[in-house]
């Protein structure tokens, strides 16, 4: 109780103290998080940004792109039907596969039907001759006389195509009279003139190339060298589309016949193509339709129709992509992103932009993508750098200057500590002499009859508590100015002895009271100071003070004035309780005392040496301690000769008049 | 009846000589001492009737002499003597056992209507039978 009592006085101050510091870490703390928030918020946005960026940029090249395919297959429908007009249709067909510009087409005529690759060829209905009802009936029963009579009727023969049946038809009993050889001679030899080129079956296929494939079969099993310049002979005539004799199922017929004898060969692109035509037209009707691409009845086929609907050219999905890409022209797109073309219903996940396609591609799709997907990053970061190295100044900042505010707060608090604790030693220093002025004059007035002898000594302490008084109230009027810069020096060139003897006059009385040997030394010929000799004797006094107050029983103090290197030294010496190092340090601050309990015995309120050094200070001069515990203390006021002092000129030449 | 004791623990000098002056003019045996080492050293050595105490004095100050007595059973009557005037000052006084606290400056024959009052009180005290006394006394 005794000790929390005690602190209630001290304590009063703190609560308000505390309320601003937490205030401050709230005023540091607050804007920092705020700002950690809006540096989230902006690292975000820029990533967004960064994207939005890109892809406006990129939309541009997207849509010329766009532009650029849509073109490329209006292109190609127009071409498509130019290139109709003067070719036939089979040439047109080889044309466009072979350039690889679709995977297989479909030629139309006029009317809308479908020219080549012809679902059927024209059937060339010849009368047969009497003969021939003779020689069929032999052909499985006696093939060798078959064969004679089929070799007549061919001899005899007035129609192209009636002999080169009959030769047909010999050659095919002699094969099955087991005659291979005659047979062969039949097929390349009357076969084999030129006037029999065009010569057809009943069902107007052509009758030659049919007869080659026969020849071909037997003899790749004779004679293989004979068989492989045969070979070439058909391939050549199979791949030759500028002839329109031949049709389109009888060329994919042989073409496949002649790759089931010969496995090593391939009519690659065309026979894919014209096996995609015949799934196709066998598939459904056919119409040219819109000049657009859609699909067909055929999973993963793409019909494209030329604008006047001559032409549908067929595509595979895959060749499609490969040729729309080819269409666009790539230069033009930026190096770092991919173009993608997308059919209908397909997704392409990491695309940065899509765009559809085109009045011609209807539910295509054209999708940029980013080769390197970490540019958005690359490109965000050193932004965000920029952002994380603004924030954390402004944080350094403002932690900087909490700790700073925190800090002046501090000593504020501590300074207003101090300053009331002065208030109530002003009080109390005052109190005091007030106190024993009150009660000596009150004995004297009670007191019936006055002792002559008590009444004079009871006189002196009541001057001599005047005087401290008196004494003190300076001190405090010199500390108030002080505090308020508002203290006017009136400097002057004063001799120093002037002011040794003023100081001396001052304590003269007090110190020389039993128990105080006070000594002074004072220089020879010491040189003139420029100074306020009033606060000058007041500083050299409040040493004095100092001295007779933190001194024991028997005080010793000896006052010097001396002249040094163009200085003149006041020096204070004392026999006192002395200081430690560490308070050599801090005596010089206002309120400092070594002892608050001495501060009761000499009447000082921790004012005196902070006054002492602010008007040393004014003078340009300085003052120092040495000092050893228990041993004493001599304090030294040094200040400049008049004629070394910095307002010597100026000031003077004008006052000393 | 012999003289009343009264011990003035005071560093002013010229207080010191005023209250001296005043209680032996009263025919109090007075005793002084001017600093605080000095004056527990007289209270201990030979109690007196009275203490008066200043507050403020060097080396051991007016509380801790006030702590230390009442700590050693001493039941001698103490009147504080303080510039200090606020209320927590004295009730800090009271509460270390202070039987009075008078604030400077003073009335010399306040001070002395209060020694004489807290001298009658003690003596009241050491009776047999004081407790109704006590509680009679109390607020």
């Amino acid at each position: 109780m005794k000790a929390l009592s005690g602190k209630l006085s001290l304590g009063a101050g703190r609560p308000s103290g505390l309320w601003l510091m937490l205030l401050l870490l709230l005023a540091a703390l607050v804007p920092s998080v705020c700002l950690l928030w809006f540096m989230n918020q902006a690292v975000q946005n820029e990533r967004l940004a960064v994207r939005q960026r890109l892809v406006e940029a990129y939309r541009v090249s997207l849509s010329v792109m766009q532009n650029q395919l849509e073109a490329h297959w209006r292109q190609t429908g127009a071409a498509l039907d130019a290139e109709a007009e003067h070719l036939s249709a089979p040439a047109l067909f080889a044309r466009q596969v072979r350039a690889g510009l679709a995977d297989a087409v479909i030629c139309f005529d006029a009317a809308g039907n479908v020219v080549y690759p012809s679902p059927v060829s024209a059937p060339q209905p010849d009368p047969l001759e009497a003969p021939w009802a003779e020689a069929e009936p032999l052909e499985s029963a006696s093939p060798v006389e078959a064969a004679a009579a089929f070799a007549r009727l061919a001899g005899r023969a007035t129609n192209v195509n009636l002999a080169a049946r009959a030769f047909q038809a010999q050659a095919r009993c002699l094969v099955k009279a087991g005659q291979t050889n005659e047979a062969i001679a039949v097929l390349t030899g009357p076969l084999d003139e030129d006037r029999y080129r065009h010569a057809t079956d009943a069902q107007g296929r052509l009758l030659v190339p049919n007869a080659e494939l026969m020849a071909l079969e037997l003899l790749k099993a004779t004679a293989p060298d004979r068989a492989r310049a045969h070979l070439e002979r058909l391939k050549t005539r199979l791949l030759d589309y500028d002839d329109p004799a031949l049709s389109a199922p009888q060329r994919r017929f042989l073409m496949h016949e002649v790759q089931r004898l010969f496995p090593d060969q391939t009519f690659s692109p065309m026979l894919a193509a014209e096996d995609l035509a015949a799934r196709f037209l066998e598939a459904g009707p056919v119409h040219a339709g819109e000049p657009t691409l859609h699909p067909t009845a055929l999973p993963g086929v793409w019909q494209f129709a030329s604008t006047r609907g001559r032409v549908v050219t067929l595509h595979q999905t895959e060749a499609l992509l490969g040729r729309m890409r080819d269409g666009i022209a790539t230069q033009l797109m930026p190096a770092d992103v991919s173009l993608a073309v997308l059919p209908p219903g397909k997704e392409f996940e990491q695309s940065l932009l899509t765009l559809l396609a085109g009045a011609t591609l209807p539910q295509w799709r054209l999708a940029l993508s980013l080769k390197d997907q970490g540019l958005f990053d690359t490109a965000a970061k050193q932004r965000i750098a920029s952002y994380v190295w603004i924030g954390v100044v402004v944080f350094a900042t403002v932690i900087v200057l909490a700790a700073l505010a925190l800090r002046l707060v501090r000593r504020q608090t501590a300074l207003t500590q101090l300053r009331n604790d002065l208030v109530a030693n002003v009080t109390h220093e005052l109190k005091t002499p007030l106190a024993s002025m009150r009660l000596l004059v009150d004995t004297l007035l009670n007191s019936q009859p006055l002792h002559e002898q008590t009444a004079r000594e009871y006189l002196q302490l009541i001057a001599q508590e005047n005087l401290r008084l008196s004494r003190l109230i300076d001190n405090f009027l010199t500390f108030s100015r002080m505090e308020r810069n508002k203290y006017a020096f009136g400097f002057k060139e004063v001799p120093a002895t002037a002011i040794v003897e003023g100081a001396i006059t001052a304590v003269r009385e007090r110190f020389n009271a039993p128990g105080c040997q006070f000594e002074t030394h004072i220089a020879p010929e010491l040189p003139s100071v420029v100074a306020d000799a009033d606060a000058l004797v007041t500083a050299v006094v409040n040493l004095l003070d100092n001295a007779y107050k933190y001194s024991g029983e028997e005080k010793q103090i000896t006052l010097s004035a001396s002249a040094e290197n163009g200085s003149v030294c006041f020096a204070v010496k004392d026999n006192g309780i002395g200081l430690s190092p560490r308070d050599t340090k801090r005596i010089f601050k206002r309120f400092f005392q070594v002892d608050q309990r001495l501060s009761r015995s000499g009447g000082g309120c921790g004012l005196g040496l902070s006054i002492v050094k602010f008007i040393v200070t004014a003078h340009h001069g300085n003052v120092r301690v040495e000092s050893q515990p228990g041993r004493g203390s001599t304090f030294t006021i040094s200040l400049p000769r008049a004629e070394a002092h910095p307002e010597a000129e100026g000031k003077l030449s004008s006052n000393t008049d | 009846m012999t003289a009343k004791k009264i011990l003035i623990v005071e560093d002013n000098p010229a207080l010191l000589r005023g209250l001296k002056d005043n209680f032996q003019a009263q025919g109090y045996q007075v005793r002084t001492a001017n600093d605080g080492e000095k004056g527990l050293d007289a209270l201990l050595r030979d109690p007196p009737d009275l203490l008066l105490l200043d507050l403020m004095l060097p080396k051991v100050n007016g509380y801790e002499i006030c702590r230390l007595a009442r700590s050693r059973r001493l039941n001698t009557p103490i009147i504080m003597l303080s510039a200090k005037t606020q209320e927590e000052d004295v009730v800090r006084g009271l509460e270390l056992g202070a039987d009075d606290y008078v604030t400077k400056p003073f009335g010399i024959r306040e001070l002395m209507a209060r020694a004489k009052l807290c001298s009658r009180r003690a003596s009241v005290h050491a009776l047999p039978g004081d407790w109704h006394l006590h509680q009679e006394l109390k607020p």
